[in-house]
């Protein structure tokens, strides 16, 4: 199986091999590596390549390409999408440029909705204020747009990943 | 000694007084909001009640709920941690009125602590060196201008009831003025019910370095070694250490007399913290505000002195006499305190509530982890973001250092980001081997470099991320043939649980 992963913006054609039970072949752009694999528990993967071991936890909401993966303290942000699948994936994205669906970027709540939509924003405006563990967070417009829906309401808790809302660029 | 002890707090704190309280004897009552249920405080202490709903102020500052548990449990003591009702007098008072005793200070010294106007008032009596500034509250705008030719720039515009770093502006130009009076006293407003600001002279290169006192109800008034407290992100602490590299024997007996001098201001009977700002450049010390309360990083001093502050500290407020004289305090080796945030430092250091799935905690030996943890803990988006405080002592600083990474590189919290790797890499740092830093260290000069790090195992995190896709996609595969991932296969009459 190939898969293109993105991290950081940079792009790594990955592919996927099980040699057999709890071992693969992997090779992720001109690099091999054999991987013994383990998950003993749930999300917490043991992995020895070459001896070398690794604790790895991995994260990914349900239906989603984006794996949060933690290796000694230290967080990667990774987009895995089947080949295939990416590069129709990428046909449709220019085809829909510039909107922009704003996900929370933590679990928290929502203090206070300050648009409408409809309404005409500029890019930076704060359209709303998430609150967590004492502290106020600004989920600004990337955009100029019009603000097409809002899923966030007021007074309700969402997760890390929930949609907030959706700025749509303005028409020509 | 009391009968029962009412612990006003959650988290990690709540635990710590409770491990003070069973040494002693004493058994405690815990209390919780409905947020915090299976929090672990509930679980170890021996008794615990629910008091309100998840907001702080419907539950862990419901004062009138909070003494309503304290009698119907009949405690005769309270102890009320950090932050939440820890420095409120009006508390403290309600406690008095129905004969329990608030385990802290007098509320007089609670009062004039609390506000930063009357304290540089009260230690300025007592000859304890300000930083040049005002002792009054600004009338206007026009008053700000006043004061701000008198004291020269750079200026530091505060509110009198701020604290966290919050009410607090930096002034480089005169036109600035008239902005920052406005923006300080709106935050003072909004973050603390009080608008009073005034102006005092900005500290070059500013350290914040604090002395931790202990008083009874006798008069005695005792102070320990100093910590270093400059490592700060926004204005908050993140790693503490004692001794400090900048200061000797001499500035440490100046700078301890000078703390009980301000702890005498106000007859201080408890334990609690007269923080100082020290310039880095000339190491000129000046009172920056008492802390009426025990501290987030008090277990530094004790590693260095051998003292349980917090056992004292009950003990005093029972009435005992300090154990021990001035002259009984010396300082052992060196401590160094992590505080572990859930919060993600390559994110801004945003909060990260969420589900521990694993955990393990560091050990070994002279390594101490003040924790509210464990696994299967769904850390609330409620509270303070502080997990735990990991402390360990050394005989020297460079072995309480290579001590300190030892431990972060056992300490594994598994389903939420943490503060644990980026301590790791501070604690590592050239800067802070020479103790070569000051309180803009972490904003102005590690973060940027921190940033642009190179990651030392992308390979692995992608090859992770991919060989987890392949399962998944995998195992939806063969449900979508209706095979089993084991290979069996499928039938509609086992699922339906009509075939064995």
């Amino acid at each position: 199986m190939t898969y293109i992963a993105t991290y950081r913006g940079q792009i790594t054609k990955i592919q996927v091999q099980e040699s057999e039970a709890g071992n693969f072949r992997v090779t992720l752009g001109n690099r091999d590596y054999v991987v013994d694999f383990l998950e003993p528990q749930k999300n917490i993967l043991s992995l020895i390549i070459d001896g070398k071991s690794y604790e790895v936890d991995v994260d990914a909401a349900a239906n989603s390409d984006d794996f949060g993966v933690m290796i000694k303290g230290d967080h990667y942000e990774i987009e895995v999408v089947e080949e295939r699948k990416k590069k129709l994936a990428m046909k449709l994205a220019a085809g829909a440029s510039g909107r922009q669906d704003l996900k929370s970027p933590m679990a928290g709540n929502v203090r206070a909705v300050l648009v409408q939509v409809g309404e005409h924003v500029a890019a930076g405006q704060v359209l709303l204020i998430l609150e967590a563990m004492k502290m106020q967070n600004e989920i600004k417009s990337p955009i100029a747009g019009i603000l097409g829906s809002i899923t966030a309401r007021e007074g309700v808790t969402v997760s890390m990943g929930d949609p907030l809302c959706v700025v749509e660029p303005i028409p020509d | 000694m009391f009968k029962k002890i009412l612990i006003a707090n959650r988290g990690e704190i709540a635990i710590r007084v409770h491990r003070a309280c069973c040494e002693l004897g004493i058994p405690t009552v815990a209390i919780f909001s409905e947020a915090d249920r299976a929090a672990l405080h509930v679980r170890v202490c021996d008794e615990a009640f629910c008091v309100g709903p998840a907001p702080s102020r419907k539950s862990y500052l419901n004062m009138d709920r909070i003494l309503e548990v304290a009698q119907q449990c009949g405690v005769d003591a309270i102890h009320p941690g950090y932050g939440f009702l820890s420095e409120n007098a009006e508390f403290a008072e309600r406690c008095a009125a129905l004969g329990i005793t608030f385990i802290g200070p007098n509320t007089k010294a609670i009062r004039v602590m609390g506000n930063k106007t009357t304290s540089r008032v009260a230690v300025a009596e007592m000859n304890v060196p300000l930083v040049p500034g005002m002792k009054e509250n600004l009338r206007d705008e026009a008053h700000a201008m006043e004061w701000a030719e008198r004291i020269g720039l750079p200026l530091m515009m505060k509110a009198a009831a701020g604290g966290g770093g919050k009410g607090m502006r930096m002034i480089t130009r005169m036109e600035d003025v008239p902005a920052a009076f406005r923006a300080a006293r709106s935050e003072g407003l909004d973050s603390f019910g009080d608008a009073s600001v005034y102006l005092e002279r900005y500290v070059e290169s500013p350290r914040h370095i604090e002395i931790q006192v202990l008083g009874d109800k006798h008069g005695n008034i005792i102070y320990f070694p100093e910590r270093e407290c400059s490592i700060q992100r926004r204005h908050q602490k993140v790693i503490e250490e004692a001794p400090s590299t900048i200061v000797d024997e001499d500035m440490r007996r100046a700078m301890g007399e000078a703390a009980v001098k301000a702890a005498r201001s106000v007859g201080y009977d408890s334990a609690g913290t007269v923080e100082f700002i020290v310039s880095g450049k000339t190491r000129e010390f000046f009172f920056l505000e008492m802390n009426t309360r025990l501290q987030v990083e008090h277990p530094i001093t004790e590693m260095i002195t051998g003292v349980d502050l917090c056992k004292e500290m009950i003990k005093s407020a029972a009435g005992d006499p300090l154990p021990f004289t001035q002259e009984d305090i010396s300082l052992y080796g060196h401590a160094i305190e992590c505080r572990i945030y859930a919060e993600d430092p390559d994110n801004n250091f945003l909060p990260t509530p969420g589900k521990i799935i694993g955990l393990r905690v560091p050990g070994g030996p002279w390594v101490r982890d003040e924790s509210g943890m464990y696994e299967g803990l769904d850390v609330p988006i409620h509270y303070d973001p502080m997990l735990s405080k990991l402390v360990v002592w050394g005989s020297t600083r460079e072995r309480a250092i290579t001590r300190m990474l030892r431990a972060l590189g056992e300490y594994a919290v598994k389903g939420i980001k943490t503060t644990i790797s980026f301590h790791a890499r501070v604690i590592g740092s050239e800067a802070f081997a020479k103790g070569d830093f000051d309180t803009h260290y972490i904003d102005n000069h590690f973060r940027p470099a921190d940033a642009a790090r190179p990651m030392p195992h992308e390979d692995v995190a992608l090859l992770s991320a991919a060989i987890q896709a392949y399962r998944r996609d995998k195992e939806r595969a063969q449900h979508l043939l209706g095979g089993h991932p084991d290979g069996q296969e499928h039938s509609a009459w086992k699922s339906s649980g009509r075939v064995r």
